[in-house]
């Protein structure tokens, strides 16, 4: 028994775990991971540049970092921004639903680019005329309703009229004095 | 009221005595801490009920919750000692004499 | 000896109409399925309509209307919820018509999915879906229309995706629930201002507590709530998405009850809105753009479901824009009309699909009132109606609504809108039929055409029956609350006819301009706008996902929690800590428990001083 946790525990206290032990710290969830399987710092130097590649399972060629402006990002690889529905979908993949292969570097941004979410396929028509078009009809559109507002549409009105001279007498004018005309149209 | 106020303070009493007398395992000087921690829970659900203050009933829980981190981490703290030395012996203890 | 009994009468219908909606789903629950399922639901649905015709007519006669406290159910003094119904004008005609709708829809769907496994369920859906919208129209408070709401929101949900293997099924039933979950954060805001500010969600009570009131806040959320529900432009894509449901589904909800519910809303809540000029001016010019937009998107598909949708959703900007003349009455005769000839348009297109075989392309089909005189018939009475055509039911709703457009004062450019959009209404209804019932046929040969059963006939017939004379028999019998303009130009007064006959003309020419496309790619940029639906949910479905899920991750996540706080707490102050402890270290000698025996006896002697002197 203790030459059994012995064992265990130079397993997880070695640098490269390879073969079962790699698979037998694995099962122990997040703890059988080395420091050397987690992202680290920015490389600098091109044998880090290497390094990082090998570890994210890169070539060399293909291995990114994003820039070293303070993000967060240290030396996870920069993937191009492409949704997993842009995707060959007849291709075999290993995980068809996710439409990916085992041991492939995740994008940063993985969650969102599922298939469930945000989709980056080439639009019929170029993203920015899109745009535009849409854009342009809401801002016209609205440009409209402004004009509307300040001319709006409505019947002709004319000021009341009252018979009788404006209702002299009902309001109480001399019967004997002659009172002022007051006609804003005709009938 | 003040053979509560003594049998609770000696309780803590006690339990520190044991947390700073503890001689060979670190277990010990934790599981002390955590009579300590009791005897104060004691305390604040008693002096609530005592005064009639409803307003201070809910102490008890808020040290339970803290303590209960506290404990946490005193735990943590022994199972890494007793990943690196192999036990929680405070003779091991020694690193930061020279 | 009749006339004194008529409130017993009156009630007792009432109550039967909803027990008989709710006994076959109760019956579900309780045995095992019934021979022949789908037959017991429509007849109870017809029972349950003919029930709800008495109390009706009771109203057209005597002008009662009732409201009934059933239960006490919740108290949160001084807040008291209690289940009630009210039955005035508008809840009582809405239920006679959506009950019969529904029980042609249903009939219809005892054809439609007789090939469904899952006949039983589909049935029981639907149900659910009539008992919520009968929920949400009898409502007498906030609470018990909220619950109808969502009720009718997850029937929605439920039936949309009913085919869920299908993906497209499953992103329409999506967007539907999403967009109409963005509308009910309006309802909820206009819920919680109610309730702070009225200590009350009963209508009555609201109606009378905000008569002087300044009821901006609550009335731009029931507008916000519309907008979702009704599908007008801002949160529209989800109704020409939700024909991917199966066509009964298509015909009961997205045409006559469920899209309604947001109108019906702002119609049963109308008091709020009427004098406030800000909120009345809002929907004016958001019910002219839906019905623009919707009616232009409706010129170019190809898909004879989507047509009909968009009709939908221009009809429905036609009633916003009646709602923002403070004409409620006028869009709620829009909306009982609407119901039947709507529809009807969608059971033809259903059977006019399933004979040729799921063939929903118009462009595939052509030729049909020769194969299917009935069918294509009843759709050429419901397009007319649609458009306006004199003394059908279209005609005096939507006619009544233009006239009040025209003599009313406001929006000049609202008033262009909704009268372009009254021409694209004749342009698009041409093009179904052009394209589905005129010239030669277009369709594969051996297409399964048959229109005998009587299953289709008997709804279509009902159905075209309503469009025939409901507009009629609606406008003699209710009376206009608010007096109508009935002195106007002659111009004025044939506006909708006119505007109606140019868009038929121009429609010709529409029909023979998307026939001649011989390049790939289009070039024709208005074409390409409209058929695209307005790019609006190509950009808006990936702008509204992206912009969010990336601040949150970059801003929230990168820099405020991963950055900022693990400096502030953990790593700063282990950081501080450090060079203190640093320093520290180097002066003790590590003897802890020494230190800790000389703490306890400084402790003892101190305590012991205390205690003795």
């Amino acid at each position: 028994m203790a030459a059994l946790r012995n064992r265990l525990f130079q397993t997880l206290l070695r640098k490269n775990v390879t073969g079962i032990t790699s698979f037998l710290s694995s099962a122990r969830a997040a703890s059988g991971v080395s420091k050397s399987m987690l992202p680290g710092p920015y490389p600098k130097t091109p044998e880090e540049r290497a390094a990082a590649a090998k570890k994210y399972n890169m070539r060399v060629e293909d291995y990114e970092p994003y820039p070293d402006d303070g993000m967060g990002y240290g030396d996870y690889p920069k993937l191009p921004d492409k949704s997993q529905q842009e995707r060959d979908p007849w291709y075999l993949w290993d995980h068809p639903d996710l439409r990916r292969n085992w041991g492939e570097p995740m994008h940063w941004h993985f969650d969102m680019y599922i298939r469930n979410r945000v989709d980056t396929s080439p639009s019929p028509v170029p993203w920015n005329k899109m745009c535009m078009q849409l854009f342009g009809f809401i801002g016209v559109m609205l440009f409209m309703f402004w004009l509307g507002e300040k001319f709006p549409a409505y019947q002709p009105v004319a000021p009341k009229q009252y018979p009788y001279n404006n209702l002299y007498l009902e309001r109480g004018g001399d019967p004997n004095k002659e009172p002022e005309e007051v006609k804003h149209y005709e009938i | 009221m003040t053979h509560i106020l003594f049998t609770i303070s000696t309780a803590f009493m006690l339990g520190l005595t044991g947390l700073t007398f503890h001689r060979t395992h670190l277990l010990s000087a934790l599981l002390c801490l955590e009579g300590m921690m009791l005897s104060l829970f004691i305390a604040l659900a008693m002096w609530s009920t005592q005064n009639d203050m409803m307003i201070f009933s809910s102490s008890p829980l808020l040290l339970l919750a803290l303590s209960a981190c506290e404990a946490g981490l005193g735990l943590s703290l022994l199972v890494a000692t007793s990943r690196t030395h192999g036990s929680d012996h405070l003779q091991n203890l020694n690193l930061l004499q020279c | 000896m009749f006339i004194d009994q008529l409130p017993q009468m009156f009630l007792t219908c009432l109550s039967l109409t909803m027990v008989l909606l709710i006994l076959p789903i109760i019956l579900s629950m309780v045995t095992k399925p019934l021979n022949n399922w789908p037959l017991y639901v429509k007849n109870s649905v017809k029972m349950s309509f003919f029930t709800s015709l008495i109390p009706s007519i009771i109203y057209l006669n005597t002008n009662m209307q009732s409201c009934v406290i059933y239960y006490r159910w919740m108290l949160v003094s001084p807040i008291e919820i209690n289940i009630s119904l009210q039955f005035d004008q508008y809840s009582m005609i809405f239920m006679s018509i959506a009950l019969y709708v529904t029980w042609s829809i249903l009939e219809f769907a005892m054809y439609y999915m007789h090939t469904d496994i899952l006949i039983n369920r589909f049935f029981k859906y639907l149900l659910t879906f009539l008992i919520s919208m009968m929920i949400l129209v009898t409502a007498n408070n906030m609470f018990q229309l909220f619950i109808g709401w969502e009720g009718v929101g997850i029937m929605s949900f439920l039936l949309i995706g009913w085919w869920y293997g299908r993906t497209d099924a499953n992103m329409a039933a999506m967007q539907a629930v999403i967009y109409n979950r963005v509308g009910d954060i309006g309802l909820m805001l206009a819920m919680a201002w109610l309730l702070i500010n009225m200590n009350s969600w009963d209508i009555q009570q609201l109606f009378i507590m905000t008569k002087n009131m300044d009821t901006t806040i609550p009335a731009m959320g029931l507008l916000l709530a519309a907008m979702g529900k009704s599908a007008q432009f801002g949160l529209h894509p989800w109704l020409p998405a939700a024909m991917e449901g199966p066509t009964p589904v298509s015909a009961l909800l997205h045409s006559s009850t469920m899209v309604v519910a947001g109108i019906f809303l702002l119609i049963r809540l109308h008091p709020f809105l009427e004098n406030n000029n800000k909120v009345l001016t809002a929907a004016l010019c958001l019910g002219a753009i839906t019905t623009f937009f919707t009616a232009a998107c409706a010129l170019t598909q190809n898909d004879i479901k989507k047509i009909v949708a968009f009709s939908t959703s221009s009809q429905l900007g036609l009633m916003m824009v009646a709602i923002g003349l403070n004409q409620p009455q006028l869009a709620f005769m829009h909306i009982c009309t609407h119901a039947f000839f709507k529809a009807m348009m969608f059971l033809c297109s259903g059977s006019i699909i399933h004979s040729l075989n799921d063939e929903q392309d118009i462009r595939k089909m052509g030729g049909i009132h020769k194969i299917m005189p009935m069918t294509s018939t009843c759709l050429m009475i419901g397009s007319l109606a649609l458009m306006g055509t004199p003394f059908l039911a279209g005609f005096f709703s939507k006619d009544a609504i233009i006239e009040a457009l025209n003599t009313s004062h406001l929006n000049a450019w609202a008033l262009m809108l909704t009268l372009i959009a009254t021409s694209f209404t004749a342009v698009y209804s041409l093009r179904i039929i052009y394209f589905v019932s005129m010239s030669t046929t277009r369709m594969l040969p051996l297409s399964p055409v048959n229109e005998n059963n009587p299953l289709i006939i008997n709804p279509i017939k009902r159905l075209a029956w309503g469009s025939i004379i409901a507009g009629f028999i609606l406008y003699n019998f209710i009376l206009p609350n608010k007096t109508q303009m009935m002195t106007m130009p002659m111009s004025l007064k044939l506006t909708a006819l006119i505007v109606s006959l140019l868009g038929l003309i121009i429609a010709f020419e529409l029909a023979l301009l998307t026939n001649k496309q011989i390049k790939i790619h289009p070039t024709k940029i208005l074409h390409n706008f409209s058929n695209m639906l307005g790019f609006y949910p190509h950009t808006m479905h990936r702008l509204m996902s992206k912009l969010p899920l990336m601040f949150g991750q970059i801003n929230a996540t990168q820099t405020t929690d991963q950055s900022w706080t693990e400096m502030m707490g953990p790593k700063g102050i282990a950081n501080l800590q450090l060079t203190l402890a640093q320093k520290i270290t180097h002066m003790q000698k590590g003897l802890i428990k020494t230190y800790l025996s000389i703490t306890m006896l400084s402790l003892l002697v101190i305590t012991a001083m205390i205690i003795y002197f």
